[in-house]
């Protein structure tokens, strides 16, 4: 193989198809990255030298497709900072012009791409997709978001006035 | 590459969800098990427990009422969002959108209550850049505290909104109903040919003058707050006030020395006027701590220390309990008594204490002759001993008013077990400088305390005197405005608009490190900074640390700010005050749950919260029914003169004179508590 190529590494989706992908595109995971790196303490250890596929059983292929799509927008991106040292980046819900359009899919494949990012472990994405639930949250009264997300209100009519009176010191703004 | 159809977003819920790995989504709690269901629920007790519950919370409710804890998902097709990655979304949202979170379901509002967002909500809202950067790095923040109560008070703060609480309906007579009065005691004991107490009360020159500004004493330990009268009715007693949940209050309890009583009950031929002139609370205790002292100082010179068990909601079982476990009875002579060349002579004997502080193991007391102790106290075999041989110190210059201050310096506690501990003690004041103005004082005492009983304390003092900045001259330029007050009809014993060639004195002075701030006659703040850095730690080896000398920095010209009481259709309850450049001036209380390293950030933080108040008015909501207010429905519509300000960490208590009953009574006090917990 000519050194000039760049590497690849193979992943394989939870149906079994395989994606070949430029390896500075697939370390945007964090979980690719250490696990080619030889980190990983799992039997999946040799997979970087070996030619086989690492498989992916949790990521559908439709989401894979939309996680690498993204990763490979971000593949130059400076590498994110440690998790406790960002809490500055909970100051905005802002989204990127690029990532606010990426994201914007279907409920169902929004939590996909969530979910997908806490395994393949991409902070940045991850928050991408955090902060976009947090913007439909954002404003809303809470039967509208018990609408949103399809859940049932166990509250007492009291215990609801309770809660209510409880946080009334952080409303009116 | 295969395409499978979606399914629209709107798809019965958990309809593909079971095709899914495992390892991705939460396990359901249809399907878990009782273990699984347990596991979670303690998972959640330690997320939540550094979260104290106000005692008639919706988390009481939920006690009463349990259901099993529901594993929370977002049921929504196959995706289901672990509660890891549903915090993380939360942790975007503001402050009130999470408590509307909080609303939607109990699964919901056990998330929000998750004690990191708050932390994180708290650090980067109040917290100043150089707490964020320690706390990202893990230095000098402690993890676990009630952070969510936390960014609660600090909201309040800032917008200015809290709960206005009286205590008591009259304060003078709520204090006292307990203990029989001595004369009574004294003649049913004894005989009834006993000689009535005949010396009318003299007042107390110093004593006496605070009497009549203030004759309430307030002292607050977390939710309890303790008043008494400093007025000569009969044995001196505390009342203690628990502030509760509801808004409202209730009185725990009371308390009086028994041993005092009985003195002057077996000398019937000695009845000096006896009444409180100092109280105070032992200050920085320990978190944790079931008890603390209570110290009360009489008009006599004598005083007594109590060992007070405060009463805990989440145990019934500890009633409020007060031991009085120290009684000094000497009645000491002023040493300037005989000494006809002082000028202030005091017509009585006694050297009363007026004003004192506590902090284990240190009882720093200052008197009517200024004299000024350093008493160390120690438990021997579960009694108290207090050593009154350390010598005392004395001025002959006249200071008034005067506040006395006690902390650790530095602020952390020894690190090796035996060393001395070291403490520093200031005594700011106001003091005329000829011919017709005045400046602040300061005088600072660094005690150590070696832990051998045996050994002496030593002191070191200091003294800075800060330039006098108002130069009453007829050419000079005020640099604060007086007070455009009040349209009239104040109190009388504050003339709202002295001429600008007098003075201005001083009506009251308070130190909180490195601030002095003092209010003047005509309502004008100012604050005065203290310069000192004694940061370096002296050595072993009693090699002394070249300290620069103290100085007090004259207020520039933003630091004095007038204060206007705002008059407004229902002034009554109308307290408006502005606080401008005076950064964290008013931060006057200590953190009642700080310890070591915890304690230098709660200042931080609160001296950013000084910056964020930078301008409240409190406009306290309707009294409750059964205040003071409605028991003198006809009282005149005057507003109420706020005598004094206290401050706490999540409350302003306000001592204000209550309405004139009949002409030529002295009006009552009445104490109102803004909360913002």
């Amino acid at each position: 193989m000519a050194a000039a190529a760049p590497a690849k590494v193979k992943l394989s989706t939870s149906e079994g198809e395989e994606f070949e992908v430029e390896n500075d595109v697939a370390v945007r995971s964090v979980l690719i990255k250490n696990m080619l790196e030889g980190k990983s303490p799992s039997v999946l250890r040799h997979v970087g030298e070996s030619d086989q596929a690492i498989p992916l059983p949790n990521v559908s292929a439709n989401v894979l497709k939309k996680v690498l799509e993204w990763c490979e927008h971000h593949k130059k991106d400076p590498e994110p900072l440690a998790e406790d040292q960002d809490d500055t980046r909970r100051k905005t819900t802002e989204i990127s012009d690029w990532d606010a359009k990426f994201i914007q899919v279907d409920q169902e494949m929004l939590f996909e791409i969530i979910l997908a990012a806490n395994y393949l472990d991409i902070k940045p994405l991850l928050d991408v997709g955090c902060k976009t639930v947090a913007n439909m949250i954002k404003g809303k009264q809470p039967e509208e978001i018990r609408k949103l997300f399809n859940i049932v209100n166990d509250f007492t009519p009291e215990e609801e006035a309770q809660i209510k009176k409880e946080n009334e010191w952080a409303e009116d703004r | 590459m295969p395409k499978r159809p979606r399914s629209a977003a709107d798809s019965p819920a958990g309809q593909l969800g079971a095709a899914r790995s495992a390892s991705l989504s939460t396990t359901s709690a249809s399907g878990a098990g009782p273990s699984t269901r347990q596991q979670d629920s303690q998972s959640w007790k330690q997320r939540s427990g550094g979260l104290r519950y106000k005692s008639t919370s919706f988390a009481e409710m939920q006690r009463k009422r349990p259901r099993p804890t529901e594993i929370l998902r977002l049921h929504s097709l196959e995706g289901s969002l672990s509660e890891e990655v549903l915090l993380r979304c939360l942790s975007f949202l503001p402050a009130h959108d999470l408590v509307t979170v909080s609303r939607v379901s109990s699964a919901w509002y056990r998330l929000a209550q998750d004690p990191q967002l708050w932390r994180s909500l708290y650090l980067r809202t109040y917290a100043s850049s150089t707490v964020r950067r320690q706390a990202a790095l893990g230095v000098n923040v402690q993890r676990s505290r009630p952070w969510r109560e936390l960014y609660q008070i600090s909201t309040n703060w800032r917008n200015g909104s809290a709960r206005a609480t009286t205590l008591g309906t009259n304060l003078r007579r709520a204090v006292l109903p307990e203990v029989p009065p001595l004369d009574a005691v004294a003649s049913s004991s004894l005989s009834a040919s006993l000689p009535e107490r005949s010396t009318p009360p003299r007042p107390l020159p110093i004593a006496a003058n605070r009497q009549e500004t203030e004759d309430t004493l307030l002292q607050f330990h977390q939710q309890f707050i303790l008043s008494a009268s400093r007025s000569t009715e009969s044995m001196p007693s505390v009342t203690v006030h628990q502030t509760l949940s509801s808004g409202a209050s209730a009185v725990v309890g009371s308390f009086g020395s028994e041993r005092l009583r009985r003195f002057y009950a077996e000398r019937p031929g000695f009845q000096p006027s006896l009444s409180l002139t100092e109280m105070r609370l032992e200050e920085a205790v320990p978190p944790g701590a079931t008890t603390l002292l209570c110290a009360l100082f009489y008009s006599t010179g004598q005083y007594t220390l109590f060992c007070l068990t405060m009463p805990d909601s989440s145990d019934p079982s500890r009633p409020f309990e007060a031991r009085e476990v120290y009684t000094s009875l000497a009645t000491g002579l002023a040493p300037h008594y005989h000494d006809s060349t002082l000028p202030y002579r005091t017509t009585l004997p006694f050297d009363p204490v007026m004003t004192a502080r506590l902090q284990w193991p240190l009882l720093v007391t200052l008197t009517e002759s200024l004299t000024m102790r350093f008493l160390r106290l120690s438990w021997q075999d579960d009694r108290l001993h207090v050593d009154e041989t350390e010598t005392a110190l004395q001025s002959r210059e006249r200071w008034a008013p005067v506040v006395l201050n006690l902390a650790r310096w530095p602020p952390c506690l020894p690190d090796k077990e035996g060393a001395p501990e070291s403490f520093r003690v200031s005594l700011a004041y106001s003091t005329p400088v000829f011919p017709a103005s005045w400046t602040v004082g300061l005088q600072q005492f660094d005690v150590s305390v070696p832990s051998s009983p045996l050994s002496p304390l030593r002191v070191r003092a200091e003294h800075a005197t800060a330039a006098p900045a108002y130069t009453p001259l007829p050419s000079t330029t005020r640099r604060t405005a007086p007070l455009a007050d009040t349209g009239g009809s104040s109190s009388p014993s504050r003339p709202s608009s002295p001429s600008s060639l007098s003075p201005s004195p001083v009506t009251s002075i308070e130190h909180s490190h490195p601030f002095v701030v003092t209010s003047r006659i005509d309502n004008t703040i100012d604050v005065y900074e203290v310069a000192s850095s004694y940061n370096a730690v002296s050595l072993a080896g009693g090699s002394v640390p070249s300290v620069p000398p103290l100085r007090i920095r004259s207020p520039a010209s933003p630091a004095s700010v007038p204060v206007a009481r705002k008059r407004k259709a229902r002034a009554d309850q109308d307290l408006d005050v502005r606080q401008e450049a005076a950064d964290g001036a008013f931060d006057s209380a200590r953190s009642t749950e700080g310890d070591g390293d915890a304690g230098t950030e709660w200042q931080r933080l609160k001296r950013r919260r000084g910056a964020a108040a930078s301008s409240f008015g409190a406009a306290p909501p309707a009294m409750p029914a059964a205040s003071a207010d409605l028991s003198h429905p006809t009282g005149s519509s005057r507003p109420r003169h706020v005598k004094r300000v206290w401050v706490g960490d999540d409350k302003i208590v306000l001592l204000q004179a209550g309405p004139v009953v009949a002409a030529g009574t002295r009006p009552e006090e009445q104490v109102q508590v803004l909360r913002f917990d």
